[in-house]
């Protein structure tokens, strides 16, 4: 093994497929671990069979990764429909029409069908760990619940599916957690993200060496866990229910061959932190340069540590007896150990409601500004370099680093027409929100907003949602499986040179994005129809529009 | 409606914007609380003490004299020269982008300017900065209005969105898609937010 001392360029070469394999392995088929083994379905996406594995502890994310995103979070809020203050009891996550909702906990059904505000409830009632615990899943339409009441689930069971009923801007599930039981007196919500992360935390316990080798050494990991509650992916857990879209795997090639095994291993030391991650990290500190150094703050190697930090946090990656700030094996396993153990206080502080956010963003920000000030703030620093900061290395790891997997969200066809997957990706937002700067490659997001309170709350643009650019951008990414993500902006889109023009009306085929005039921008579908997200106070919907005889400006795609 | 300023213009706001920048504050002149958050390290009593930690910038009281004063009553211009000075880096003497942020603090609200003060990157912005400090480069924008729809403008409130170009001797090196709230204050429009699109 390459970690014990073998660091030679061929040792390193050796290993490097193996590791990709392995990691790639992972990546496609998800973390293999916790009490349940997964259900050998041949990709048929069945449900398991009720009652196999009752109450056993296992913790699932309610939607598979990559098919949603996450929006309004637990705690005070106004509520984007009533405007009134109010204590938001769960998780909000935007999803299309559609997308598969999962049994988070083994439990039974106690209730499944209309509610107030919801449109439609799944109540779940469970025990993890010992201790009783409801799931809560609201705004299903009404043909979108798949359970009974009374009926016995596994964790990971589809139970329905995401809509837009009840007291709703967009396609989303609700998703809450009560201690407890829901129905009963005496139980108060908690926030689902805290306590979904805490369910699962697989930090390994010290051994890195020991999880470079894939799916087999996530049971050792699954070992060392303290509590027998482990989340796992949904979809992850049923092979052939779809992959997931956020890729962790490495693109090979994508980085500097001698940094190629260290960043694959040292994206396998947690969950939280992924290879393309550690690979954007080392890309924006020194651009691989294993001699950077920086003489007025002593930063130093590829990672550019401090020496106080190096002295407090080194790791001895290659395990030669030396920790050296230039030494590749030191460097990036240094660098991705600190990132775990960030990634850990932060999933603490999710928990405890001391930090709220997005778990990657809030690692990063604490890399990047200090755990003690992102803890003091209780969110990412707010400085204009650390925001940045939290934007850039995700969206670089998934554009320049992470291994492209073809898209199977909801309706999406795996290396299928490009165009018919614009098509498909913008269209199963129908009904959303505009919101203005809303909307990335993964779906709709919250639009810009000072956080003014309720003047903001007054207008659609503070709403989690899509403007016109943002649409076009979210549906080119998803057909692209990730490979192309366009700027936010329509005339920059338009001239985007990784399409091309679309000259004439009788050339424009489903998917072409067209610009009818400077300011705004839509995705053709044939017969003089379009998809749009079109202005504030508007949803995203099928507009009519006739082709220009002439100067018409589109551009294709894939 | 595209309302592009001319290099000339920016270059010579910029310059003197320029002129009064400085990255040479010690750090008795900061609120200490800054420090503890800073330096403070998980698992470790106080490993960065021996470290150079940079401090966050203190907001800038006045504009430079060529940049001010401003048409407060206008939300376009305030937005345009909050941008222009936020986006004019100084490689050569700032520490990052941040000190730029802080000289534009007088065009912006009270709470945002302390927001955007009161934290700090640890270590330096990063390779592509280092190179262009290694080579004493100043980054000059081109700020042109985006066409694409904004939520109405009301008497409290104007959104707004730029492209922002940065060039090195009239040669781009850093695009980004900002938009920018404004809120009328009492003495005219101030920047509320600025946020990459």
């Amino acid at each position: 093994m390459a970690e014990h001392g073998s660091s030679g360029g061929k040792a390193a070469g050796a290993v490097t497929a193996v590791l990709i394999a392995a990691l790639t392995a992972f990546a496609m088929f998800g973390v293999l671990s916790g009490d349940r083994k997964p259900e050998d379905d041949e990709g048929t996406c069945l449900p398991s069979t009720p009652g196999t594995a009752p109450h056993s502890g296992t913790v699932v994310l309610p939607l598979s990764e990559g098919s949603y995103q996450a929006t309004s979070p637990f705690g005070p809020r106004t509520h984007p429909v009533t405007g009134a203050q109010e204590g938001h009891q769960g998780q909000d996550y935007s999803a299309p029409i559609g997308t598969p909702i999962y049994a988070a906990t083994d439990g039974t059904v106690v209730k499944a069908g209309p509610a107030d505000g919801f449109g439609n409830w799944i109540i779940i009632d469970s025990v993890v760990d010992g201790q009783s615990v409801s799931t809560v899943y609201g705004h299903m339409n009404d043909d979108g619940i798949d359970v009974s009441e009374g009926q016995t689930v596994a964790a990971g069971d589809p139970i329905g599916v995401v809509g837009n009923a009840g007291q709703s801007t967009g396609p989303h599930l609700h998703f809450e957690v009560w201690p407890g039981t829901r129905l009963a007196s005496g139980s108060d919500p908690v926030d689902p993200v805290g306590w979904l992360a805490a369910s699962g935390a697989n930090t390994p316990s010290g051994d890195t060496d020991t999880l470079a080798a894939g799916p087999s050494s996530a049971e050792t990991t699954t070992a060392k866990r303290a509590s027998s509650r482990n989340v796992q992916l949904a979809a992850a857990t049923k092979p052939g229910c779809g992959q997931p879209v956020g890729a962790t795997g490495l693109r090979p090639g994508s980085v500097p061959a001698e940094f190629e095994p260290w960043i694959v291993k040292g994206g396998s030391v947690c969950a939280e932190v992924t290879a393309p991650i550690v690979a954007a990290q080392l890309e924006q500190e020194s651009g691989f340069n294993i001699q950077a150094s920086n003489a007025s703050s002593g930063a130093d190697g590829p990672a550019q540590f401090m020496p106080g930090t190096w002295a407090a946090k080194a790791v001895d990656g290659d395990g030669d007896g030396h920790k050296d700030t230039r030494s590749i094996a030191d460097a990036v396993m240094t660098q991705a150990s600190y990132d775990c153990e960030l990634a850990q206080i932060a999933k603490d502080g999710l928990t405890s409601g001391k930090l709220h956010g997005d778990l990657t963003e809030l690692y990063l920000s604490m890399y990047n500004c200090g755990p003690g000030a992102t803890l003091a703030g209780g969110q990412v620093c707010q400085n204009a370099e650390t925001l940045d900061y939290v934007a850039k290395i995700p969206k670089t790891a998934t554009e320049k680093f992470a291994l492209v997997i073809p898209n199977a969200g909801p309706g999406l066809v795996p290396d299928g027409p490009f165009g018919a997957n614009v098509v498909t990706a913008a269209m199963r937002w129908l009904g959303t929100t505009y919101a203005w700067g809303g909307g990335d490659r993964n779906g709709p997001t919250k639009g810009v907003s000072d956080g003014g309170g309720r003047a903001d709350m007054i207008g659609d643009f503070d709403r989690v949602g899509f403007d016109c650019s943002g649409l076009v951008l979210h549906a080119v990414a998803q057909a692209s499986g990730g490979a192309i993500v366009l700027p936010h902006q329509d005339s920059a889109q338009i001239a985007d040179p990784r399409g091309r023009v679309i000259g004439t009306a009788a050339d424009l085929q489903p998917g072409d994005i067209i610009q009818p005039h400077s300011g705004h921008i839509f995705i053709w579908l044939g017969n003089n129809h379009v998809v749009e997200a079109p202005q504030s106070g508007d949803v995203v919907k099928v507009s009519d529009w006739t082709p220009p005889t002439s100067g018409l400006t589109a551009r294709r795609f894939g | 409606m595209n309302r592009t300023h001319t290099a000339t213009a920016v270059v010579l706001l910029a310059a003197t914007i320029l002129s009064g920048c400085t990255n040479s504050q010690s750090p008795d002149e900061h609120d200490s609380s800054n420090f503890t958050a800073q330096q403070w390290n998980p698992g470790s009593v106080s490993p960065d003490v021996s470290d150079p930690i940079r401090t966050p910038p203190r907001a800038a009281t006045a504009l430079p004299k060529v940049a001010a004063p401003v048409d407060r009553a206008d939300p376009d211009l305030v937005a345009i020269a909050a941008l222009t000075i936020w986006f004019t880096w100084n490689t050569g003497a700032d520490a990052g982008p941040n000190d730029a942020a802080a000289r534009a603090a007088p065009l912006l609200t009270v709470n945002y300017a302390r927001e955007i003060t009161s934290t700090t990157a640890k270590s330096s912005p990063g390779a592509q900065w280092l190179r262009w400090a290694a080579a004493g480069s100043v980054l000059v924008p081109t700020i042109t209005r985006d066409d694409e729809p904004t939520p109405p403008q009301t008497d409290e409130v104007a959104n707004r969105a730029y492209r922002v170009s940065q060039t090195i001797d009239d040669v781009p090196v850093n695009q980004s898609v900002v938009a920018v709230i404004l809120r009328r204050g009492t003495d005219g429009w101030e920047v509320s937010r600025i946020q990459n699109k």
